[in-house]
């Protein structure tokens, strides 16, 4: 049998094969079937399955999990009215729907369903965290009628990038910061259609909140999805959620990797996102100074507890810049919780941050919107003009920590700086 | 079977093209194809509705349908009565969606050099050749996967459904 990559190995598995290879064009079942509710996809869908379909009932309920994330709180009827209509939907198809726990993404992860070696797929590309537990994503965007009522989607098999990890974070460098240097140095399609699989003492030196803050945004190098394949660390995070063992799917040690990048995570500096798209990645050195108006620290890339708590360190004692505005919204009810508890939202608080409860909201503009000629720091997933309100608002994209630090001066500054 | 597109090209993108441009990033959350068709290409060109036709045809170059799509600007496109999509390459999950809204996307290597604005050309897409009539060549993509022909077929995801359901 010739060698594989994890991927391969949950593609094979997937499709009823004993070996596949990069080019293969495949039918697959997913293991789960993810999904927020949105307007203009889900009713419509649900619409269709119905009425165009003539199907009373889903035929595999039992792998979709639904969330309510967007819209969330909603504001009006005619939300209040969608999300009833969501809720009435899934209860008559025996799907489980969560909502008022979180972003989709993060509860997921929460929920344990990020199992080694399985399949998952969801509307949305920031599944990738799921990722972090040695899962393999598909995102679907405008496809998701197949899987949702066939149970199975075509695949091409991906080829599979070796990211080599050497090295721990130093502090305050993090996740986003590693992501970004991907993209700055494999440009926007340097990864097009190809797993990004970390592998090495570095990957396993990373802690769960900042695998899934670098693999949420792999796509912005053209990447399909990313992975870490499953170590101690994430199976005890798994087995304390599902109350199960689980075992690590792995490449083989001498598959052939399409290519092969290595970085020593202990000398990476902190990279961002510059305006006007998710592929301008720039060294944050070249950024420092730039005058702010807004930050934002939450969303699926990061508002993990590791992100809240440097950012707590960060302004412990500290106000923020009069005029600026810091919001803060933990990704989950869960992280919530936990940050209240440590006393870091406390800090943040009197530091002079808003906190909401979490919701996707902030990320997508819906609220937090700013004037033509302002600028935001933000660890929200993307950087287009008009993500944020005006779109002669510049937005850039950075760690939660140097969320902080820019909070602290009016300007983006290296979280390094502040404390030193 | 073989799918044919005979038409000019009505527009060629550039590198990492996000879609959402089509239409303005501004005005993404409108989702009402006919309050946006009037914006539809306005930031490029003011009179593109006027010089496009059915059956026209779109190129671009690498990553096409880069960021984060909506799914806006191809509607509005296949309203227009465009349906195919020359490009050096696809961002994957543009590429999956629009292919069951039943968008021939073909990858052809090196196209944006090989054609201009206006040129007409006949796309065999099952084979995945291109022949530009202007310049009298003709050019070789990348024959699309089985499962791709399947959505266009069946004019799209609900028809290629339907049709699974039927065959199993």
């Amino acid at each position: 049998m010739s060698d594989m990559t994890l991927t391969e190995k949950t593609l094979a598995r997937t499709s009823g094969n004993t070996t596949v290879k990069p080019g293969d064009v495949l039918w697959v079942e997913p293991d789960s079937i993810l999904m927020y509710d949105w307007p203009g996809f889900t009713e419509v869908y649900a619409d269709i399955i119905k009425n165009d379909l003539k199907m009373d009932k889903l035929p595999y309920p039992e792998k979709f999990v639904f969330f309510i994330d967007h819209l969330w709180p909603p504001s009006g009827e005619k939300e209040a009215d969608f999300h009833h209509g969501t809720r009435n939907w899934a209860k008559e198809q025996g799907i489980k729907l969560y909502e008022g726990l979180g972003i989709g993404h993060q509860v997921s992860a929460e929920l344990g369903l990020g199992v080694p070696g399985n399949l998952i797929i969801h509307g949305d590309m920031h599944v990738q965290v799921l990722g972090a537990f040695g899962a393999s994503t598909v995102s679907f965007m405008g496809d998701f009628l197949t899987p949702w009522v066939l149970g199975r989607f075509w695949v091409e098999v991906p080829e599979t990038i070796n990211i080599k990890l050497e090295g721990k974070f130093q502090p305050f460098v993090g996740g986003r910061d590693l992501i970004h240097k991907i993209i700055y140095d494999l440009g926007p399609d340097g990864g097009i259609g190809s797993v990004l699989e970390f592998t090495g003492e570095g990957a396993q030196n990373m802690s769960i909140d900042e695998r899934m803050n670098t693999l949420c945004q792999v796509m912005f190098c053209g990447a399909l999805n990313g992975v870490f394949p499953a170590d101690d660390l994430s199976l005890q995070y798994l087995s304390e959620r599902t109350g199960k063992k689980h075992a690590s799917v792995k490449s083989d040690p001498d598959v052939q990797y399409k290519t092969e990048y290595t970085y020593d995570l202990s000398s990476l500096e902190p990279y961002a996102i510059a305006p006007p798209n998710p592929g301008n990645a720039k060294p944050l050195k070249e950024l420092l100074g730039t005058e702010i108006n807004q930050g934002y620290i939450g969303s699926c890339a990061s508002g993990r507890i590791e992100d809240i708590e440097n950012a707590a360190r960060i302004l412990k004692g500290k106000k923020i810049k009069e005029g600026f505005r810091l919001f803060v919204v933990p990704t989950s009810k869960e992280i919530l919780e936990k940050t209240m508890n440590s006393g870091a939202l406390a800090t943040l608080v009197e530091a002079g941050a808003f906190i909401s409860s979490p919701t996707c909201d902030f990320c997508y503009g819906k609220t937090q919107s700013m004037s033509a000629g302002e600028s935001a720091v933000s660890t929200g997933t993307l950087n287009v003009p008009g993500r944020l309100g005006s779109i002669e608002a510049d937005i850039y994209l950075v760690s939660a920590s140097c969320v902080a630090a820019s909070a602290c001066t009016g300007k983006i500054t290296d979280p390094r700086d502040i404390l030193s | 079977m073989t799918f044919e597109y005979k038409g000019q090209v009505a527009w060629i993108f550039p590198d990492h093209y996000d879609v959402d441009q089509i239409v303005g990033i501004q005005n993404i959350r409108e989702t009402d194809l006919d309050k946006l068709m009037p914006l539809c290409m306005a930031d490029y060109e003011t009179d593109f509705l006027s010089k496009v036709k059915e059956g026209d045809i779109l190129v671009a170059g690498k990553n096409f349908g880069y960021g984060h799509p909506h799914f806006q600007a191809m509607a509005l496109m296949r309203k227009i009565g465009i349906w195919a999509v020359l490009a050096e390459s696809f961002a994957p999950t543009f590429y999956r969606s629009e292919v069951a809204n039943a968008m021939a996307l073909l990858v052809v290597p090196d196209i944006t050099s090989k054609v201009k604005r206006f040129d007409s050309l006949k796309v065999i897409f099952d084979e995945g050749t291109v022949y530009n009539e202007k310049s009298d060549t003709s050019i070789n993509g990348v024959a699309p996967p089985e499962m791709v022909l399947g959505y266009i077929k069946h004019n799209g995801i609900i028809g290629f459904i339907k049709d699974q359901l039927k065959t199993g």
